[in-house]
This record gives C-alpha cells, structure tokens and sequence, in this order.
C-alpha cells in the first residue's frame, strides 16, 4: 500500500504547530492559565455541550495523550488562579498547547454564531438598549454569568471586579470579541502569542 | 504580467493589484503588489496603498490585535498608521500620511477589524501572493511589555513609587524637627526636589513609572511625525471621498484623544491629581498590619513556596487592601506567583478612579519556614496601644457564658496532655473568639489539642468601617484547659 499523506501528518503532533517558550520549570504564567480557562467558559456558555465537545476533541486531534480524560481536564482547568478549587499545580506548555487548539476549533466552528452575537451586541449598544434585548445574547450572558459564579473564588479581588452583572456581561462580550480573533486564519497561532505577551525574556 | 486578485469576507473586501514573471497558469504567483485597496462595508473610503502600505497595515493590525487578545499595550511598528481603542466594541484606525492633506481616520468595529485582519491573514497564507511575505507571530518579551503594562499593573508600581517618593519627602522634612508636624507647605516641593536625589535604592521603585509614561507618551505621537524615509510606494494612500467633511474632523481631533485616553491610565491620575497621605498613625497601623497578615495567611498555599525568604514591599490602603507591592529581595519579583500577592491586589473598578486616600507601607516576608512577617515599613513612631477592651459587667457575664459552653461542648473529656494548658483569650461582643494567646510554652505546643483552633477566627478581630481598618473591641479572659476535663474561665480584668 503506498504510503498515505495521513500518515505523516499524524506522526507531527498538532501540538508542533504551535511555538514552544522558556518556561524556566515554573509552567505556564498566570494570565495565561486565566485566559485559557476564562475563553473555554465563554465556549461552555455558547455551546450546551462545550464541554462534551473539549472531550471529544481531544480525540479526534490525538490529543489524548495530554488531555486523557474529564478529571485530567478538570485539573488542568482548575490551574486558574481564580478558581475556587484552584490547585496550585502548574500548567505545562503541552497542556495549554491542548486547550489552546481545541479552544481555537471550536470556536471556528462556532464561527457564524459569535459574529452574530457580536453583531447584535454593537447594534443594542449603539442604541443605548441592554443586551438582555435580545434573547439569543441574553441567553449566552446569562450562561456565563452562572458558570462563572459558580466557579471563581468571589474572594479574589481579580473576582470582586465582576460582582455586578454589568461587569460581567462586558466581560462575556470582551470573551466573544476574543473568540471570534481565535477563529480567523492565523487566530490559533495569534492568540497562542498572546498568551505568553510579556511574559517571556 | 499585471495580476488582480480578491479576498472576500463579510465585512471586507482586499483587492490587490501586482505583477507576476510567471505566464499562463490558472492563478500565477504576485511577486510584487502594485496596489492593494481594502473596501470596507459600511465605510465610503477605501483604504489604498502600494505594498509598504500593505506590510504596515498587516504589521500594525496584528501588533494591535495580540494585543487585544492579551491585554497588554501593544509595540506598533513605527509609521504612519496608528490604531486605538474606542471603547466598547469599536477601534479607530488613523493614517497619517505627508500626502494627505488630513488624517484619515476610521471607526471600525471588532466585526470590521476582524475581517480586515482576516483577508490580510488569507493574503499572507495564500503561496501565490506574496510569497516571501510571512508575519512573525511572537510574544513581547517582558522587557518590552514593561514598557508600557496593562492597564491593572500600571497601578501597582506608580502607587509603590509614590509612595517612597512621599514616604522620604516626609521623612527628609521632618528630620530636623521631628516633634512638629507641619504637613502642607513644603510636600509637594520637596517631593519634586526628591525626584531627582532619590538613592539609588528608592529610584528604583519610584522613578520608573514617572520616565516610562512620558516615554510612552512620546512613542504614541511618534505616529503623527512626518518620516522622510517611508517607503514611496506607500505614499499613494488615498481618499477616495475627500468631500466627506466629518472624517478629516474628526481625525483632527486624533492626537488630543490620544492624550487623553493616556491620560485616564491610573499613572497619570495617581501621580498627577492623588496624593494618598501616610498613615503614620501606630494604632492603625497595627490593625492594618493585622489584616494584611490575615488576609495574606488565609490565601497563601505553601505548597508551591520556593526555597529562601521573599521580602516584598506592599502598601495598603487605609480599608485594608493591597493596592501596590514590589519585591524588594532577589527573586522575590520572579516567585511573586507563589505568593497571594497578585490574587489579592485591588484593581480600580474604573481605571484610574480609585481614590487613594491614606495608605501605608509594610514589610512583608514570605518566610521559608511557611510564615508571613508583616511589620510597617518605617517601623511604629510609638508602641501601639493595646486594643481595646470590653470590660462591662454584662457584656463580660454573657460573653463568660456563652464561652464556656461552647469550650466545654467541643472539648473531650479525655484529654491528651498531662498539665494545664493556659491561654489570653479575645471574644468579640457577638461571641467569636479572635484572639488567642498561649501563656506558656506548653499552651503552645498543645494547642492543637484543645478546641481552640476550630473556633479561632482572626478575621472577627478586624472591621472595617467607614473603609477604615479598626480592631473590634473584646471581651478578654484567661482560661485554663485541665488535664482532668475541667476548663478554668476568668475574666483578664476580673469582674467590674
């Protein structure tokens, strides 16, 4: 059987794509386990299923080996520092590598919803309406905002900042404008950067 | 061979203009852009160049855009196209061209500026155009960051800074006369004076962020001057409406806005308008010490704790929160995520609308024996006074009560310790116990023994009212754990 170009791309770890940073053994810098985790909530509030689809993700694109199950993927997420379980554990580079690819994936799959929601969110702003105007955006804050209760420690300062459901809301809709950057043609390797600007020597 | 080629995307269309050496062929190889023009929808001007232009914009949008996506202030390649926020949602993109009679500017929203940034993505993925073109996708170092941080951190050291600035300016008046407190006059002057005969060691957190905001402030214009040098091809921008008043307007107003938004960064504000007082006050500072230890104990993990002592210099506002700090020993700025110190920074809701009014500066050392020393900065000027004390006959009956049946429920019957245990206890007028004291070093050792460390709460000891840290009066007593059962309650100050 001649060799199929499927072959070599599955020996290459997806993970290749992405550029590797000194870390000097203290794992992944904070913002950067922050961002991660916060960009996967704003996936799990668009997308009933989010977090079904991290899981299943990781095996379509051979990342198993990283991110092996739920428990695994629990902690890895739990390495944000505004947790309430935070585990004062680090976050590999291989790790947020993972989650960053399949952040990026479906987000580009979500790519139409996102622009939608954006879209809707600049029109009620402009017309000086709430965002709860209009349902399907009331719907993904409102997700958000009870994921995100539910999960960061209320008595980290870095949390106070959002007690009220405006801060919130405007940080859903910061989320969205990420996401939809992640989705673009270079978005995984530019959003990969981003993680780690200023945080390299 | 002139070639013309298009990326389509919802809210943006690029069209480029080149030459290919290739002949026939469905879709030849652009060597070199001749003209690029990127019509956006919604907007009646067309963004047009040569293929400087094209490198520029690319260059410029992708710097922008990491830093949107990180939140750190992004290095805009030097030229003639600049780009901001225009908070919420929108991004006003400025050229300033010697060729143009005026700015152009336009008001994107994220949707355009993403489509934007899209096709010029797709152009520089496509092998056929360009092919020698690719954007290098990296990080800031940290030193680059620090030139300008994000606008949370920004905060932490112009707060540090000013306050060695403030604490030597004090300092250095009250030297001669230090019993006399003439605390308007001379401040501000001395304060400027000091600027410039700080010691090397207070320079170090003081003058930095003062150099660094007017640096930035330069680099920001640096867009606006006219570059001899620039690339002619770029030079064809041009306005393809030029009757549509409202835009060279608008840009006009480009530099002034660009002032002001720096303006809003907490450096500006907190070194130009506030100007928090010391609190030198010994009682206050005593409190303020206590909660800071209390809060920094609670959220410290010691698990990730690396090897040797930090010592990190962090100043407190006067309701109790870290508003600054900055490590003062080797690596302490390095392991600063292995402290609570981040996590529990106070960031202004509203940048630059947090109003420092009094703060104070501590010591504080991680310790690598897994404690937290916290001492003021400048030490006390006199012996704290002790906190008070609630001595009331009624107040003390209930508290002895209440005390006592709750020592006796939690405790066993059967205890693991041969002799007496005594200890200092605080009990707060609602009945939490705040403060312990052993009294002996048995007391001490045992003290995991008794039922004190379930119902140890420091945190009860502390209120803040008024956005003041006081300490909450107690009701104190001396009580004895007995090997045979038996607790032993006294009131400190007897019965009055």
């Amino acid at each position: 059987m001649p060799p199929t170009p499927t072959a070599e791309t599955s020996i290459a770890s997806p993970l290749d794509r992405l550029p590797d940073f000194d870390l000097a053994d203290r794992g992944c810098p904070r913002r950067t386990r922050t961002q991660i985790d916060l960009t996967l909530l704003a996936i799990e509030a668009l997308n009933l299923k989010g977090t079904h689809d991290i899981l299943s993700l990781t095996q379509q694109l051979d990342l198993t080996r990283i991110i092996p199950n739920r428990v695994v993927l629990w902690r890895v997420r739990n390495t944000n520092p505004l947790r309430r379980l935070n585990r004062r554990r680090a976050m590999t580079i291989d790790e947020a590598k993972a989650l960053t690819i399949i952040a990026c994936h479906i987000a580009r799959r979500l790519n139409l919803v996102i622009r939608q929601l954006l879209a809707e969110a600049v029109k009620l702003r402009d017309r000086g309406k709430p965002y709860s105007d209009n349902p399907h955006l009331a719907r993904y804050l409102e997700r958000f905002r009870v994921h995100f209760r539910s999960r960061m420690n209320p008595r980290r300062a870095a949390i106070m900042l959002y007690e009220t459901d405006d801060k919130l809301d405007d940080l859903a809709i910061d989320l969205l404008s990420k996401l939809l950057f992640c989705t673009g043609t270079s978005g995984l390797q530019r959003f990969w950067v981003s993680l780690f600007n200023g945080e390299i020597s | 061979m002139s070639v013309r080629r298009k990326y389509s995307l919802p809210g943006c269309t690029l069209i480029l203009e080149g030459v290919t050496t290739e002949t026939g062929g469905r879709r030849p190889t652009i060597s070199a852009v001749v003209n690029a023009e990127c019509h956006l929808l919604g907007h009646s001007q067309i963004l047009a160049g040569g293929q400087g232009f094209l490198q520029q914009l690319t260059e410029t949008l992708s710097a922008y855009t990491q830093s949107l996506l990180s939140g750190i202030v992004p290095v805009i390649p030097e030229g003639h196209i600049t780009i901001e926020p225009l908070p919420p949602l929108q991004h006003r993109l400025t050229i300033t061209d010697p060729g143009l009679e005026a700015p152009v500017s336009l008001d994107l929203s994220t949707l355009q500026l993403f489509d934007l940034l899209e096709s010029l993505d797709q152009m520089l993925a496509d092998a056929r155009t360009l092919p020698g073109w690719s954007l290098d996708l990296k990080p800031l170092t940290r030193h680059q960051a620090r030139l300008d941080p994000p606008i949370a951190e920004r905060a932490t050291p112009a707060a540090i800074g000013l306050s060695s600035l403030a604490v030597a300016a004090v300092a250095l008046f009250f030297l001669p006369i230090p019993e006399v407190r003439r605390p308007s006059e001379p401040i501000p002057v001395s304060a400027e004076e000091q600027a410039q005969t700080t010691t090397p060691d207070e320079a170090a957190g003081s003058a930095p962020p003062t150099d660094l905001a007017a640096e930035t402030t330069n680099a920001s214009k640096t867009g606006d001057r006219p570059d001899a040098k620039r690339d002619q091809a770029s030079g064809q921008t041009v306005q393809a409406d030029p009757k549509k008043p409202k835009v060279p307007q608008a840009s006009s107003d480009k530099p002034k806005s660009s002032t002001e938004t720096k303006a809003k960064s907490p450096t500006a504000e907190t070194s130009s308008t506030t100007k928090p007082a010391i609190i030198s006050d010994s009682d206050q500072l005593y409190a303020l010490s206590l909660k800071l230890d209390q809060d920094l104990s609670a959220n410290w993990n010691t698990d990730q704790a690396p090897t040797g002592d930090r010592e990190y210099r962090v100043s407190v506002g006067q309701d109790g929160a870290i508003i600054g700090y900055i490590g003062r020993s080797e690596g302490a700025e390095s392991y600063v995520d292995s402290t609570p110190l981040p996590d529990l920074l106070y960031v202004p809701t509203e940048a630059g609308s947090a109003k420092v009014e009094a703060q104070a500066d501590f010591r504080v050392v991680f310790a690598d024996s897994g404690t937290i020393e916290v001492s003021p900065w400048d030490g006390y000027a006199k012996t704290p006074s002790t906190p008070p004390s609630l001595t009331d006959a009624p107040t003390v009956t209930q508290s002895l009560d209440d005390l006592s049946t709750t020592l006796y429920d939690k405790f066993k019957d059967d205890p693991s310790f041969d002799r007496s245990l005594a200890y200092r206890l605080g009990v707060t007028a609602e009945g939490t116990l705040a403060q312990v004291e052993p009294l002996t070093a048995d007391a001490r050792s045992f003290y995991g023994e008794t039922p004190l460390p379930d119902l140890y709460d420091p945190a009860a000891a502390i209120a803040v009212t008024d956005d003041r840290v006081t300490l909450m009066p107690l009701v104190e007593f001396r009580v004895v754990f007995q090997p045979n059962g038996v607790i032993e309650i006294a009131p400190w100050y007897g019965m009055q």
